[in-house]
């Protein structure tokens, strides 16, 4: 009996050590590692409650790649030729979003007018945003949150 | 079908005939009430701003803390730059900060997002959307977090995203839908239509829920787009005076 278990055991071990080597080596499909903290994101999302963990366990697989959730950044801002700053997987946390498996895309390069504003604040009023993070769902590819910031003017 | 009609008594061929005729004439005129767009013609872009909507102004009386109200509409194409509808907490005295919670379309979106924005007294900005399903009508809110000046954001009656301390408390509460290009469209469309109908709107002060009673205020770009109409001090609806039903 021992020599039977002693063997599978021994392969289960085996497997899941060159499981965590190759999602250790293969750090690009999750985003770059010189992306761990990516300052622009972390700042824009600071002026929030809201939290990004890009502590996302090896065996949590995405369903969308990389690329798309780039592409489908770009066409969300409007500008193709967007500049990405980084780009991350990531565990999303709002009081409306749990732990919701994202890519963090920090891009620039869109030329949108502020939004927000009241009725007696005129276009003079409106800062340009040019850089956002713009979070795609990792689970169907919709751009699913957006946090935009543009530091103090006064 | 003609073998069915002809085993039934003359009586009863000439209801059926007339049920029949009744059903057609009922669908068809139905038609129109489903028509989802207006159309909009000849909309030129040019960079400006048209805003129109509500605002209070509670100075007077300390405890203001909460905004909430439905906006119902739709926003038909084109979206050349940005259209908004939204509640907001500002100051009377300074409206150069503010936390406003509504919708928002930007030029090349298919649908709209639920959308906040705000600042701080450094006169940093942010704005946030976040997807939802798209539908008729929402609840929209925007709250003074108890004992701070952190402001909280709701959707049909949920959080959805919370600020930090941005070093404000509220005297004045504001409504409106809003386009900052001559080429979008405003939100709503002819009227009466799918115009966009701001209700139910209330505001708290000191805990207790309020009716509002807006004051309507346009912006002076407003002449050759907007349509107003309020209904009551909670209720009012807006349009693009461009569009047609046609």
């Amino acid at each position: 009996m021992a020599r039977r278990i002693i063997p599978a055991l021994l392969a289960l071990v085996v497997g899941l050590g060159v499981y965590a080597l190759v999602a250790v080596l293969t750090p690009n499909t999750r985003g770059s590692a010189a992306d761990a903290a990516p300052p622009f994101v972390d700042e824009a999302i600071a002026q929030t409650t809201s939290r990004l963990d890009y502590d996302v366990p090896a065996y949590v697989s995405f369903a969308v790649p990389q690329r798309d959730a780039v592409a489908a950044a770009r066409a969300f801002v409007g500008a193709p030729n967007a500049t990405i700053h980084s780009t991350r997987l990531a565990l999303h946390t709002s009081p409306s979003r749990d732990r919701d498996l994202v890519w963090v895309i920090d891009i620039e390069g869109m030329n949108w007018t502020a939004a927000g504003g009241g009725l007696f604040n005129g276009p003079e009023a409106r800062p340009m945003i040019h850089r956002a993070a713009v979070l795609v769902s990792a689970i169907d590819g919709h751009v699913d949150t957006v946090y935009a910031f543009v530091p103090g003017r006064r | 079908m003609q073998r069915t009609l002809r085993r039934l008594r003359p009586r009863s061929r000439q209801l059926l005939r007339a049920l029949l005729v009744a059903v057609l004439v009922a669908s068809s005129t139905a038609l129109p009430a489903n028509k989802a767009y207006a159309y909009c013609g000849g909309l030129t872009s040019y960079a400006g701003f048209w805003g129109s909507g509500g605002n209070e102004d509670f100075t007077d009386s300390q405890g203001l803390t909460e905004v909430d109200g439905y906006v119902q509409g739709q926003l038909p194409d084109p979206v050349v730059n940005v259209s908004t509808a939204w509640y907001m907490l500002s100051r009377a005295t300074n409206h150069g900060v503010f936390a406003q919670g509504g919708w928002v379309r930007r030029a090349g979106w298919s649908t709209y997002y639920v959308m906040a924005a705000w600042t701080d007294t450094s006169g940093s900005y942010s704005e946030t959307y976040q997807y939802v399903t798209p539908s008729l009508s929402h609840y929209y809110g925007v709250r003074l977090l108890n004992g701070t000046t952190a402001y909280d954001f709701s959707y049909d009656r949920s959080s959805w995203l919370d600020t930090v301390n941005l070093g404000w408390t509220p005297s004045e509460v504001q409504a409106a839908g809003e386009t900052h290009n001559h080429g979008d469209h405003f939100p709503g469309s002819a009227a009466p239509g799918p115009y966009v109908e701001f209700w139910g709107s209330t505001h708290t002060v000191s805990g207790l829920g309020y009716s509002n009673s807006f004051v309507m205020i346009e912006n002076l770009s407003s002449t050759d787009v907007v349509g107003k109409t309020q209904l009551s001090g909670n209720d009012f609806y807006v349009w693009d005076k461009r569009c047609t039903d046609g």
